[in-house]
């Protein structure tokens, strides 16, 4: 009999921690099984080196590090910095932590599957490699990341330094045209950036509907639905080397006459031949849609190619700049339309959502409204926060590829700031330069070459996004809920900092390597972007408290000071900030995920390697421990108030699932929080979850 | 007239009867919107029609990867566990749920639609997933093997004979309500206890994060046997209560006595499969502590007592089918269900201005 088979002592240990009913019976188990999997895992199945210098020469030698980096230092500045890393490093807080840690992000010699560094000697190798041969920077990057402050998303982390890799990020949007070149090339686009590991959202806008005409063939388009069938068999063919599967989404408009099909593609009464799998499917809601439902009105549904024949322009420039559009499209008589009740198109979606919890929602007037770059924003991305103005290409038949004009896509790399950390450190811009300098690293280093409108928006924005993780674990160590007047305060005057932090950075950035490609015509440039900008300070006598160690909050000068830098100097990004979901690397740092509050006090975690039971921050503390209530019980309208105070300080968008218990689950409970969170300017709404009851617990009880 | 029409007569007048004594009796359409006599049929209906699910809802193939990782023996433990988990699932899908449905009063509308549904479930769905399992993880050989085996083997060929002689009794004594009730405890013995001994070791798997897809499909399993076994066992309350006390009493013992049977050979099954992965002792607990689940579904008096803490943790907790954390990137987890009230009155929507309650 094997070992293996009796089940690891330390999952064993992890899952004491919590009773039958998963309440927390015994944090402390959590802590020995920490212990357990670093003295009887981790040290055991670790590479004994002699020294830094011996560990650092056979990964090079052995083809694990990349050497470039390495010889961009002179040796006791490598030295110091793992030696920085490995004396300050406090350990990790959850086994679910550590697990991750080891499991998904360490690099581990192939074939034994032996750990090569240690999780603080990862952290080195980001800080040296993104640091670009500065030691003065590595210096900085190292004490944020060792001090858990930030920590780079999932490709970053996991593939720095590694002479095998790939890709930084793994966030792409492409823009898709709706002749067969065009979509053929996003196909294989598409395919290039799975196989990469990344998500990939694609804008279906322009596709013509079914029944519209192909080469003048009247009724031959057979609409949207079988192309996503397509890219759904493509996402699950090219999966990461069987490591993951693709993933991708769609995005149509609500005004797109194959919008009813689009919504039923989810369901899962739809017959599996038309019935999506792997590929998610995203909402583009213009503001126009919300109005004619509250007008009672009946809206039109328009056929893409009918309106490019007409008026030779795309349906997503139509849509990205609707309340221009709709009353002239409405009014030429030479358009054709289906009229339809917008109570149809919430009813659907309601039940879309319900079985199946997508599609994702995107508000794309609410994006357009705050967005300051010369251009539009049409989509959004795989997790719902990135938002940046994309340019369409269009691609010419293979023979002729030289009458491709290549337009500009998106790509984005992300980082997260621990919050209760930063405001413990007194790190807030410390943390936003590090991460900035890692994130523009990453940027400059990567280029997406056989995707050439990826790295032709890449090189032009420069785009990233810091985002913050911990929220929900920061407010109840303080006893504030979502929503209160206080919370509002504390978020109000923290994201204000954030964001002025990351703004002055990228004008520092700019001073020295010049503005993004585009900034003259931004409305940073014209100073549009600082008219409502200044100084947020803690006002109630609570907030004050909490940021009474705080030396770093913008004053009213800074922000005068920043706007005439930015003038002069213009911004390094196009974009900034942008709070991501942080699934796997909020666990790394034992945070709550994001600014969102946590699905469940104790979560059970399922990942390739192991299951885990995650319990939240502070729960040794039984005050603490009482405050949590979980995203399914939390009134939605108190976590939407606190997301739309944060959205104000955000470039981007934030990442929001909607989380409903079951037995109040009712479609007009969905759709007014649909609407609620449109009106108060959220960009976009992530899953929606449906937290079932056990069985025993509604049945049981009303028996 | 000579003898073969004779027989035609009287075959004849014996139809002539069976029609007379039909017209005379009256039928009855089921109305689902007059409550069922028991309360919790309906609520057993919304809980097994709101967690519908399709074996093709769930991704196996992902599963290949930690397939190749298991030694001979674990994949012998996993698959033949499946297997006999398949037959169960055929047999109570043919004959179990249905002999029950066609055994209780004409009138029983309600009990006999969910009760066939039940069934349609046992073969259409689990059967089916399991189907789905081997074809993702075994080649045609070893699964013709498979299948071989479990049609040959003694053991499960008992268990499996043990409760369909109770409703094979049933179904040739259709309207005896002790033979009804024995047909019933066999059913929530199979769907709350022997189904167990089968998920014990997709469920450790997934609880180490392995093999996740197929752990998936148990997941979903689990939590329509745990409606199943409840569903039945409420069923046979009433009908046990309308014994007298002796009866009863008789009966109890006859329940007790039918278990020791099973678990019997249950055991032998569990040494055949699990002594080679070192997991037969663990099997054991599990197993003892679902016999009891079983017995409190038929309000029945528990046997083992074993407590839910010597179950392995890992297990205990897959069984819990509370909705899952499902990853970003992922599947799609037990979380989803078919929407109950999705109507939407124009007077329920807060429009500009209201503030939302919720
Ligand atoms: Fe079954
Ligand atoms: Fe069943």
């Amino acid at each position: 009999m094997e070992d293996a088979h009796k089940g690891s002592p330390w999952l064993l240990l992890n899952s004491e921690m919590v009773d039958m009913n998963r309440n927390i019976k015994n944090l402390s188990k959590d802590r020995e099984a920490i212990d357990l999997f670093l003295q009887d895992h981790v040290q055991k199945q670790s590479y004994v080196f002699d020294s830094i210098k011996d560990q650092v020469l056979f990964m090079t030698t052995q083809g694990y590090y990349e050497s470039g980096f390495i010889q961009q230092y002179r040796e006791e500045y490598i030295e110091e910095i793992f030696t920085y890393a490995r004396q300050n490093w406090k350990g990790f807080g959850t086994l679910t932590a550590a697990i991750k840690a080891y499991q998904d992000y360490v690099l581990k010699e192939s074939g034994t599957g032996r750990y090569l560094e240690s999780f603080p000697d990862r952290l080195s190798v980001i800080a040296l490699y993104h640091a670009d041969g500065n030691i003065q920077i590595a210096r900085k990057i190292i004490k944020s990341l060792i001090q858990q402050d930030f920590i780079p998303a999932t490709p970053t982390l996991l593939n720095t330094g590694r002479r095998q890799r790939g890709e930084f990020v793994s966030c792409f949007l492409l823009e898709m045209g709706d002749s067969l070149n065009d979509i053929n090339r996003t196909l294989d686009f598409a395919g290039q950036l799975s196989k990469m590991g990344g998500g990939v959202a694609i804008n279906f806008s322009n596709i013509r509907s079914r029944g519209e005409s192909v080469n003048g063939y009247d009724g031959a388009s057979k609409g949207v639905s079988p192309l996503m069938k397509v890219f759904d068999v493509l996402f699950r063919y090219v999966d990461q080397q069987g490591q993951r599967p693709g993933a991708g989404v769609a995005y149509l408009p609500v005004f797109h006459a194959d919008v009813l099909e689009f919504l039923s593609i989810k369901k899962i009464n739809t017959d599996q031949d038309s019935r999506l799998t792997t590929l998610s499917i995203g909402l583009i809601i213009p503001s126009k849609f919300i109005e004619l439902f509250h007008q009672k009105e009946k809206m039109a549904l328009f056929a893409p190619h009918s309106i490019y024949r007409e008026y030779g322009v795309n349906f997503s420039d139509i849509i990205s700049n609707f309340d221009l559009w709709y009353d002239q499209l409405v009014a030429n008589v030479k358009i054709p339309k289906k009229w339809i009740d917008p109570m149809i198109i919430f009813s659907t979606l309601a039940q879309t959502w319900a079985q199946s919890g997508y599609p994702y929602i995107f508000f794309i007037d609410n994006a357009n409204r705050a967005n300051m770059i010369d251009g539009k924003i049409r989509q959004s991305n795989l997790c719902t926060e990135i938002m940046q103005v994309a340019k369409p290409s269009r691609y010419g038949f293979f023979h002729q590829r030289e009458s491709d004009s290549i337009g500009s896509d998106i790509t984005c790399t992300l980082t997260s700031g621990h919050i209760e950390n930063m405001m413990q450190h007194d790190s807030i811009s410390d943390t936003i330069f590090s991460s900035m300098m890692v994130m523009n690293h990453v940027n400059q280093v990567t280029s997406i070459d056989h995707v050439p409108s990826i790295a032709k928006g890449n090189r032009q924005y420069r785009s990233v996004g810091f985002g913050i993780m911990g929220l929900h674990g920061f407010l109840v160590a303080h006893d504030m809920v979502y929503g209160s007047s206080e919370t509002l305060e504390f978020v109000d005057v923290f994201f204000n900092a954030v964001n002025y932090w990351s703004l002055r950075v990228s004008c520092d950035m700019a001073k020295i390597h010049g503005a993004f490609d585009g900034f003259d015509k931004s409305g940073y440039a014209n100073g549009m972007y600082f008219q409502k900008r200044g100084e947020i300070l803690p006002k109630s006598h609570k907030v004050k408290k909490i940021f009474a160690g705080i030396s770093d909050l913008p004053k009213e000068k800074d922000w005068k000071l920043l706007a005439r830098d930015v003038q002069t100097y213009g911004l390094y990004n196009a974009y900034r900030l942008a709070i991501a979901p942080t699934g796997s690397i909020a666990y790394v740092m034992s945070a709550t995920p994001s600014v969102t509050p946590v699905k469940n006090v104790v979560e059970e975690r399922v990942y390739s390697k192991s299951r885990t039971f995650y319990p939240a921050p502070h729960l040794d503390d039984p005050a603490c421990a009482n405050r949590y209530e979980n995203a399914y019980e939390i009134k939605k309208r108190a976590v939407i108030d606190t997301l739309a105070v944060i959205q104000k300080h955000i470039d981007q968008g934030i990442s929001f699932e909607l989380c409903v218990q079951s037995n109040d689950f009712r479609a007009s409970h969905l759709i007014n929080t649909l609407l609620y969170a449109h009106d108060k300017g959220l960009k976009s709404i992530y899953y929606v979850r449906i937290n079932k009851m056990q069985l025993e617990e509604c049945l049981s009880c009303q028996i | 007239m000579d003898y073969l029409d004779k027989e035609l007569e009287d075959q004849g007048n014996k139809e002539a009867d069976l029609l007379a004594r039909l017209v005379t009796s009256k039928r009855t359409a089921v109305n689902w919107n007059a409550l069922p006599k028991d309360h919790f049929l309906l609520l057993g209906w919304e809980q097994l029609k709101s967690q519908l699910w399709f074996a093709e809802d769930v991704a196996i193939s992902r599963d290949k990867t930690d397939w190749k990782k298991l030694s001979d023996y674990e994949k012998d433990c996993y698959t033949k566990g499946l297997a006999v988990l398949t037959m169960l699932d055929t047999y109570q899908g043919d004959l179990g749920a249905s002999t029950i449905a066609l055994s209780l009063d004409e009138e029983d509308h309600h009990a006999k639609a969910i009760l066939n549904f039940m069934a349609m479930t046992e073969n259409f769905i689990h059967a089916k997933s399991y189907s789905n399992i081997f074809q993702t993880l075994l080649s045609p050989l070893e699964e013709e093997a498979l299948f071989a085996w479990v049609n040959q083997q003694e053991t499960p060929q008992i268990i499996m004979n043990l409760v369909l002689k109770q409703y094979i009794v049933l179904k040739e004594d259709l309207t005896n309500p002790v033979k009804r009730w024995k047909a019933m405890v066999a059913s929530v013995y199979l769907e709350t206890w022997l189904f167990y001994s089968g998920f014990f070791y997709p469920l450790f798997h997934s609880g180490h994060g392995k093999l996740t897809g197929s752990g998936e499909i148990i997941h979903l399993i689990i939590r329509d046997e745990q409606v199943h076994g409840l569903v039945i066992g409420m069923m046979s309350r009433s009908i046990y209560q309308s014994f007298d006390e002796s009866l009863q009493r008789e009966l109890q013992n006859w329940a007790v006595q039918f278990m020791q049977q099973l678990y019997h050979y249950q055991e032998r099954l569990i040494y055949e499969l699990f002594e080679q992965v070192g997991l037969s002792q663990e099997v054991l607990l599990f197993t003892q502590y679902n016999a009891d689940k079983a017995l409190k579904n038929l309000e029945l008096p528990i046997y083992f007592g074993t407590s839910p803490d010597r179950v392995n943790p890992l297990v205990m907790n897959g069984l819990l089918s509370k909705s899952k954390d499902v990853d970003m990137f992922s599947m799609v987890g037990n979380g989803y269900m078919h929407a109950t009230d999705l109507r939407i009155n124009d007077e329920d929507i807060i429009r500009r201005g209201g503030v939302l309650d919720f």
